[in-house]
């Protein structure tokens, strides 16, 4: 393996096992998911009773659209663990190794997001039909551009992220202060909880051409064929090329202006 | 003699709370900007937290058997159960896993008083926590003003006055327990940090995020193995759904359902942080070894 990727292989795996090291507790934290899971479809399944589709989605193509997003939830939710970082201090020892700083927080989330497709993810997408869910996609080229459109979500994903710390260390905004709009944020306007067409008064419309859709609800309705596949994914490239210039720029005339709280 | 040290203790939990209050005010007023940035962004969260379902409520005309003012009502009852838990019991009071994990506990046993008025005190925080209890009680006020009839309906026979005043008491009685409960989880699966402080942290952060997921969540058409998991292992029914549901009669509720399982939920809490406490003893905090978490 080339030294360039090794490197970054190593920082997953270390992440990765620095979550299971200590004890086996992270498997109740596993089952929690799981049992949100099960709640979360067993909303869909009371809200949609009679109703055989509402906004032109059926109770399958919700279902499967809530089990995808948690399956995915690490890889659409995209936190780095960088504002955290930046709270702790430790981030001052991330700017010493010799690798760059964003690829170092991408990978130490694809290493969390490993370990969670392994322990949690792949588990549930098994155990999919004992909750009476085909995860199977709408059409075979909604299946293919799926993994395209999610890689895609991963990259608006981290620029945001990037974006998020950008402004708030331009701002001085506290870290806890980034962190919690950035959760909120992304819950609400990406879609990965609800449905953006199932929103009420057509704000589900408005939202999908901001970048938020283009982190989770894109990938989501190319998979369940509850969109047309091409509109969603072409939203992506185009954020994708705005929001990656605008992320590099706001680090490099913000970074040195960061100070730390310590730990 | 015994009147006499109660009202004594209840003077010194007072003072301390003045003492908390004034030192939480002082830290937030410290800079307006960053004044401004922390209300906003605990309204936003706070907000975003029961958006979903209240977008959901909005769009289906209700959940399942709530109507929209019940099931608004019962969004607003348990935003305002986390928004009291956020002032009542903030600076990771609440997240003790925090405080065990990081050595922080020892800063607490340091102190010349019981541990428990530690606990109880120190994490006052009416000015962080104010933003918090914003979007509940506007929730709970709009939710009550659609209501068809007066929340307290099923009181009548005792009288108009008599039954408003009994549903409020029994409001006030079923919210406190609704936040020991929350405490009591908390505290269950946070006092796992007394052996494995990482660990713990991350799950204690998990079971946090679920109660908050899951709070607002009607449990009736829910299948009776999960409903029994949502009013036992993770008591989120107990934070929302179960109290709403004995004051506005939907249903068939106990009504002092939830004070039953606040003191359950405490009895079985204290037994596992006396546990981890007296582990504790021996081990000492990790985080002051060579090699301890966030050492």
């Amino acid at each position: 393996m080339p030294l360039v990727f090794r490197q970054y292989w190593k920082t997953m795996i270390m992440e990765a096992a620095a979550a299971v090291g200590e004890s086996r507790l992270f498997l109740v934290g596993c089952l929690m998911r799981f049992v949100r899971v099960v709640a979360l479809l067993s909303i869909w399944r009371t809200v949609m009773v009679g109703k055989s589709q509402v906004s032109g989605m059926t109770l399958h193509a919700l279902l499967t659209y809530t089990l995808l997003s948690e399956i995915c939830a690490d890889l659409l939710l995209c936190r780095t663990g960088l504002e955290a970082a930046w709270f702790s201090g430790s981030i001052t020892t991330r700017f010493l190794r010799p690798v760059s700083l964003f690829n170092q927080f991408s990978a130490e989330m694809l290493g969390r997001a490993m370990l969670s497709v392994s322990l949690f993810a792949l588990p549930l997408a098994l155990a999919s039909p004992l909750l009476g869910i085909s995860l199977r996609p709408a059409s075979l080229f909604g299946g293919a551009l799926f993994f395209l459109s999610l890689a895609a979500a991963i990259g608006v994903g981290l620029a945001l992220e990037y974006i998020f710390v950008g402004i708030g260390v331009n701002a001085g905004i506290h870290p806890y202060a980034i962190n919690g709009m950035r959760s909120a944020v992304s819950v609400v306007l990406s879609g990965a909880l609800i449905p953006l067409k199932l929103l009420p008064w057509g704000i589900g419309l408005w939202l999908s051409w901001l970048p938020f859709a283009s982190q989770a609800s894109a990938p989501l309705t190319i998979f369940t064929g509850t969109e047309p596949v091409i509109k969603p994914f072409l939203l992506q490239l185009v954020w994708l090329i705005i929001l990656w210039p605008c992320a590099r720029w706001l680090w490099r005339a913000n970074r040195e202006k960061m100070v730390s709280y310590g730990g | 003699m015994a009147v006499k040290a109660g009202y004594g203790l209840l003077r010194r939990i007072a003072r301390l709370l003045a003492l908390y209050a004034r030192m939480d005010l002082l830290l937030l007023t410290r800079d307006p900007l960053m004044t401004a940035g922390w209300a906003i962004t605990d309204l936003v969260i706070n907000l975003a937290s029961v958006s979903g379902l209240l977008l959901l409520a909005q769009r289906f005309a209700g959940i399942g058997t709530w109507s929209r003012p019940s099931f608004v009502f019962m969004l607003g009852y348990a935003s305002l159960v986390e928004g009291l838990v956020a002032t009542l019991f903030g600076y990771n009071v609440s997240h003790i896993s925090r405080r065990i994990g990081r050595g922080q506990l020892d800063h607490s046993l340091l102190q010349p008083q019981p541990l428990w008025i530690v606990l109880l005190t120190e994490g006052f925080s009416p000015a962080f926590g104010a933003p918090a209890l914003l979007p509940g009680t506007l929730l709970l006020i709009w939710g009550w003003r659609m209501l068809p009839q007066a929340p307290w309906a099923a009181f009548r026979s005792m009288g108009h006055g008599c039954g408003a005043l009994a549903w409020s008491g029994l409001f006030v009685l079923d919210m406190a327990s609704s936040v020991v409960v929350v405490m009591a989880f908390q505290y269950g699966w946070g006092s796992l940090a007394f052996w494995s402080p990482r660990a713990s942290e991350e799950l204690n952060t998990s079971t946090h995020d679920l109660l908050s997921t899951l709070k607002s969540f009607p449990l009736n058409a829910m299948s009776p193995i999960l409903r029994f998991g949502l009013l036992s292992i993770i008591p989120a029914g107990f934070v929302g759904w179960a109290p709403v549901a004995g004051l506005l009669q939907i249903g068939h509720i106990w009504f002092l359902i939830t004070p039953a399982a606040a003191l359950i939920s405490a009895a079985a809490a204290a037994i596992v942080f006396k546990a981890g406490l007296k582990h504790y003893g021996k081990t000492g905090s990790q985080r002051y070894s060579a090699f301890g978490h966030r050492s």
